[in-house]
């Protein structure tokens, strides 16, 4: 992490915003960087051959076009879901596209596969806008349906908000 | 009056906020301006370091509709509260709670707070008052709480990455 951060110090470079993670030991990380007019991104890009030589990482640098600014507009109401179950092909596939069918945006998805007993255990976390012209009981509905095909128990609430 | 609601990095919101020391012409004004500044916002509470009063005095009113457009009846809780010199005296239970701040204005965050409070102060005629609270009223006395130590929801985040999000119910 240091020696990506030290190259875009020393290169003037704003990181604007970014995110880690680890998944099985395996790191990556993505940022948004601004960059001084003057530095080309191939001129970017060599001064990270050492860092990339040193921890074996991939560096892989892309120029964004203008990026939007603007906050995006309410598409609806905020519901956390979860999913569980064995782990079988396919959960988060069935479970997007019904999502998507209905017209649902996914604002966030987290998925860990739990190996604590006999049978790993799949756990799918999403944070979902429902628009309102979508109509809970048809949700339920379509959800419902899922946990019977694949044998998942699917749970979603309304997430609180309270502004102060 | 509408009062400026102060945006962070105002030093204003990272200071302590002082004692009130005598329900003065000041104290008196500041009350209503802030009750009059909450009414006009898009939030159901106001501590006096958001309008550049650092004195410790909230407003709280989540009879007001907030958060979710499709929420069931909402706990009006105790209407219009006033609080001078509050402190939470108890605390239980825990809750997650998507919340948002008038000074950070944009940003949502997953905060955990106490399901239940209770807390004394005065109320605006210099009675002592000691009440209980809960649920969304109790999260707003411990977010308004926290505006009079100077500390903001996001320093109670625990991440960025998971609790963080663009405010999704822009007014």
């Amino acid at each position: 992490m240091a020696s990506v951060t030290k190259v875009l110090y020393e290169s003037h470079c704003n990181i604007e915003d970014s995110s880690m993670t680890i998944l099985k030991g395996e790191f990556a990380m993505i940022l948004i960087v601004s960059a001084p007019e003057s530095l080309s991104l191939r001129e970017l890009q060599e001064r990270f051959q050492e860092a990339e030589r040193s921890f074996g990482l991939f560096i892989f640098l892309k120029e964004l076009e203008e990026i939007e600014r603007v906050p995006r507009l309410s598409l609806g109401s905020p519901y956390m879901l979860s999913v569980l179950g064995s782990d079988k092909p396919g959960i988060v596939y069935r479970v997007t596209q019904a999502l998507a069918s209905c017209g649902i945006n996914i604002t966030d998805l987290n998925t860990k596969t739990l190996e604590s007993g006999e049978v790993p255990v799949y756990v799918m976390i999403l944070e979902i806008e429902v628009p309102p012209e979508v109509s809970p009981k048809m949700l339920n509905v379509e959800l419902k349906r899922l946990e019977k095909e694949l044998n998942i128990d699917i749970t979603w609430k309304p997430i609180n908000s309270i502004k102060l | 009056m509408i009062l400026e609601i102060l945006k962070y990095p105002h030093p204003s919101l990272k200071a302590k906020a002082e004692k009130v020391r005598a329900l003065d012409d000041e104290v008196i004004r500041l009350i209503d301006d802030m009750v009059e500044t909450l009414y006009a916002s898009p939030g159901v509470g106001l501590a006096a370091p958001q309008v550049g009063h650092s004195l410790r005095v909230i407003a709280i009113d989540v009879s007001r509709n907030s958060g979710n457009s499709n929420r069931r009846a909402k706990d009006p809780g105790h209407g219009l509260m006033i609080l001078i010199n509050p402190a939470i005296l108890y605390q239980e239970g825990e809750k997650m709670v998507r919340e948002g701040c008038l000074s950070l204005p944009e940003y949502t965050a997953n905060v955990k707070r106490a399901r239940r409070v209770v807390v004394n102060g005065l109320d605006r005629n210099w009675n002592p008052v000691e009440l209980t609270s809960k649920d969304f009223e109790a999260v707003a006395l411990q977010h308004e709480i926290d505006h009079l130590e100077g500390i903001l929801f996001i320093e109670r985040v625990g991440s960025l990455k998971t609790d963080l999000f663009r405010r999704k119910d822009m007014d």
